[in-house]
């Protein structure tokens, strides 16, 4: 469950100017070059115009961290101080109103399966899980040598407790990812079988996810506040957490995993500003950063080495295709066709981005090959000839205001469509109110991102469902709702491909939504404090299990 | 003294009840959905429609503002509905960052403002003079988050001699508390700094000319006891009410310098808070820091008081 529309918030290049080059040249001499401190500045700017929190960003193809390793040896007693975009409203897992809050999580909670770097599901307290037959229970063998940091014995009746609660919280976030659990059978003290109304293939990646993070029930009965306090069985403790602020654990010498644990501290302090957290990267404050694309040179100049990561997170034009001419599929098709991508790629991500046409992008296990990258080319005469005989196409498109690089994107987009004949009129919107206006149909498309999701059904019930909040159009092509019940009754990953395959297809093909660039994962590191660093492929979430500091 | 004290706080009162009526009403008018948000992604309208109305977002506005105004007075200013924090721990835990920065800030003022003033009030039409209102202009003219980034490249990136971003806690490292506080400190003080200079310049320059000034230094008394004694008590009350009025600015003013220093104050509370239509957590800021604003005003006008007695008669 990724947040749909966070905008990526970079600060705008700035002209040039001579009057600007004389006042800055004290600053310039100092050693920092003159775009960096234009970009300083306008940083400022950025922050006081725009909306001044939220940034996620991503871009550039690659993987891995390893540029620049240090070669000193790993210190146990270390202290890894991260700076992470966003911050939790809530410490309890199942409280958590966005998906990358999960970098808060995963320190102090294990959960029940766990998300691999390239987004597919491993073993974590449960080591296997086994659907009935007919799809009406998921089975999980579970570890039994974890106990919860107040020295409660993780077991099959806690995995009951916490699954229980979640069900019993209607009001939960991620209630509805256990829509078709019913209840929770204990068999016996390492077994523990999920009964489910229906077959649900999303359900194994669920539990890699806020959902499956365990609570103590000591903690839960005694009532622990979870909001701000420790209850979990991670390898790290939480030992003082300021909501909105800073979340600082330390490890619990009981793991199970031991090697997770690679420092005595782990200090993330959540910074909204882009430029306040490489500032604290370059002084020295700070040893890991999530990164905006307007931020790796800078950063590379700055001595930091650059982790990037492909991954399952994309920027898109969501459509209301019940509303206006968008009911036309030719309409929407003409839009698709109608977008540079490699051009927004350079201008807008700096390199740092995929062309998208798909859902998924192509290394991901559920794209299609029918539809690659490059399914929707740049091809102004096809949107002209599919347009050729109909009324001028005109629609409005909402995106996220002031925060970059939506504005820039959106006058791109804007440019791109008029060339083919289509006027779209941009409107900034507040970015809490984005999903408000788009979901309640009170516009026809909406740029923002989305993804970031480890199991493609969990996508489909986000935006694509008959009854998902983020599809105004309240209905589903009946192919595509058949398709996509078929990626939850498929409980085999290679019987749910050819579903999941159709599913996208169907999407793509009908232009349900205009995806348009696959962001990557950017992170900033201290080589000489920080070996490597690999972000997550499934999107911007900052995974710490394991990274240690010389 | 204690009836105007007394008069003081009791004007406080419709002060803040307007001040919530506002806020409250503001709030409410302003398109969103907290609930849509508390609801995540993968949830459905129904299940959407449903935390509406366990939180009471489906009630009519007047019966929302008088259930929170009914708690209000008892003192609880209910939680958020975000993290479920109480309202008043929340605060509590960003203010005193906030308020440290804002009196920091109005240090600074003091220290920079008013020398500054005294020295261009001493040296009127000469170049000192003309060079500190210059300066004082210019101050007035930037920006705080332009002078936070220029700080931060020269004395933080280029320098390494302060910190660019974060706070420390005074009863963590003193030391450190320190070292965070003096950049955004200077950037949100400068304005104010500028203000003051100003207006003491201004109000000293009218009571040097005044009579009894010569008559002061005619019957002898040194430079030093004429300035102290008769002008500058007399010049106080202009800047003391721009430290006032100033207060509430550097309050404001932290929001954004927060954000270019990445402290986790208020003004970052404040922000998150609106972003989420957070309607307990916002009424709750507004009403703190309208309280803070109107025991700043309440002390600036007792200060009248002291510096002039006929105030008090009045």
């Amino acid at each position: 469950m990724a947040p749909l529309f966070r905008p990526d918030r970079e600060p705008p290049a700035s002209p040039s100017t001579g009057v600007l080059d004389v006042a800055l040249a004290p600053i310039l001499r100092s050693g920092l070059s003159r775009r960096n401190v234009l970009r300083l500045l306008a940083a400022g700017g950025a922050t006081v115009v725009g909306a001044p929190l939220l940034a996620a960003c991503g871009g550039g193809s690659g993987s891995g961290a390893a540029a620049g390793a240090a070669s000193a040896p790993l210190n146990p007693t270390g202290t890894l101080k991260m700076t992470y975009h966003l911050a939790p409203n809530s410490m309890d897992p199942i409280k958590m109103t966005t998906g990358q809050f999960l970098s808060y999580v995963w320190p102090m909670y294990d959960t029940l399966t766990m998300i691999d770097l390239n987004g597919d599901v491993q073993p974590m307290l449960a080591t296997r899980w086994d659907y009935a037959p007919d799809g009406s229970a998921l089975t999980l063998t579970l570890r039994s040598d974890v106990k919860f940091h107040d020295g409660t014995p993780f077991d099959a009746t806690a995995v009951k407790v916490n699954v229980e609660r979640v069900l019993g919280t209607p009001t939960s976030p991620v209630r509805g990812d256990l829509q078709h659990v019913t209840g929770v059978e204990v068999v016996d003290p390492t077994t523990v079988k999920l009964l489910l109304n229906g077959p649900d293939a999303a359900l194994p990646a669920v539990l890699g996810r806020n959902s499956g993070a365990m609570v103590s029930p000591k903690a839960l009965s005694s009532g622990v506040d979870l909001n701000t306090q420790d209850g979990g069985s991670g390898a790290y403790k939480l030992v003082d957490a300021k909501l909105g602020a800073h979340a600082y654990y330390e490890r619990f010498d009981g793991y199970w995993d031991p090697p997770a644990a690679a420092v005595k501290r782990l200090e993330i302090d959540a910074i909204a500003d882009g430029q306040a957290r490489l500032n604290g990267m370059r002084t020295g404050a700070y040893d890991l950063s999530y990164l905006t694309p307007t931020q790796v040179e800078p950063a590379k100049a700055a001595g930091l080495a650059i982790a990037e990561q492909r991954s399952l997170w994309y920027i898109h034009i969501a459509l209301n295709w019940s509303r206006g001419q968008l009911v036309d599929p030719d309409v929407r098709r003409a839009i698709a066709h109608a977008f540079d991508r490699d051009a927004i790629v350079k201008s807008i991500y700096f390199g740092h981005a995929a062309p998208a046409s798909g859902v998924f992008p192509d290394w991901y296990w559920a794209s299609s090959p029918k539809v690659p990258g490059s399914f929707y080319t740049f091809d102004p005469a096809k949107s002209k000839q599919l347009l050729a005989g109909k009324d001028p196409v005109s629609f409005e498109m909402i995106f996220p205001a002031g925060s970059d690089p939506y504005p820039q994107f959106a006058a791109l987009l804007q440019q791109q469509l008029k060339d083919v004949g289509i006027t779209m009129t941009p409107r900034p919107v507040d970015i809490n109110q984005l999903a408000t206006e788009y979901s309640q149909g009170r516009t026809d498309a909406l740029l923002g991102g989305g993804g970031q999701l480890p199991d493609p059904t969990l996508l489909f019930r986000t935006l694509f469902v008959e009854k998902a909040y983020f599809n105004p159009a309240h209905q589903t092509p009946p192919d595509l709702a058949t398709a996509m019940a078929g990626t939850e009754k498929s409980t085999v990953r290679d019987q749910r491909v050819s579903a999941v395959q159709q599913s996208v297809d169907i999407i793509a093909n009908d232009v349900l939504n205009v995806p348009l660039i696959y962001p990557n994962v950017l992170f900033a590191y201290k080589p000489d404090r920080v070996p490597s660093y690999t972000p997550s492929s499934v999107g911007a979430y900052a995974p710490t299990r394991g990274v240690g500091v010389t | 003294m204690t009836r105007l004290v007394g008069k003081r706080l009791l004007a406080v009162v419709p002060v803040m009840l307007i001040v919530s009526l506002l806020s409250f009403a503001l709030v409410a008018l302003v398109p969103g959905d907290a609930a849509a948000t508390l609801g995540g992604p993968s949830a459905t309208v129904e299940q959407i429609a449903a935390i509406r109305a366990n939180l009471g977002l489906d009630e009519p506005i007047v019966t929302r503002y008088l259930g929170w105004l009914g708690h209000a007075v008892t003192g609880d200013l209910g939680r958020s509905l975000f993290s479920d924090q109480p309202v008043l721990g929340a605060i509590g835990e960003r203010l005193p960052v906030t308020l440290t920065l804002a009196v920091g800030a109005l240090v600074v003022a003091v220290v920079l403002g008013l020398p500054a003033g005294l020295f261009a009030a001493l040296n009127r039409g000469r170049w000192q003079d003309r060079t500190i209102s210059a300066g004082a202009a210019g101050s007035l003219s930037v920006p705080n988050y332009f002078v936070g980034m220029v700080l931060i490249i020269v004395v933080s990136v280029s320098f390494g001699w302060l910190p660019a971003t974060g706070y420390t806690a005074f009863a963590a490292d003193p030391a450190e508390w320190f070292r965070h506080l003096v950049l955004p400190c200077i950037a949100l003080g400068l304005v104010p700094a500028a203000v003051l200079a100003r207006q003491l310049r201004g109000a000293l320059v009218g009571v040097l000319a005044q009579d009894y000034m010569r008559t002061a230094e005619a019957k002898g008394l040194r430079g030093d006891q004429v300035l102290l004694k008769h002008a500058l008590k007399n010049a106080a009350i202009a800047p003391i009410t721009a430290v006032g009025t100033q207060f509430a600015l550097v309050l404001g003013g932290s929001v954004v310098v927060e954000q270019v220093f990445g402290i986790s104050g208020l003004g970052a509370l404040v922000i998150t808070a609106v972003q989420q239509r957070d309607i307990p957590l916002i009424q709750g800021i507004v009403i703190v820091a309208a309280v803070l604003v109107q025991v700043v005003n309440i002390a600036v006008d007792l200060s009248y008081g002291w510096l002039n007695p006929r105030v008090r008669v009045a």
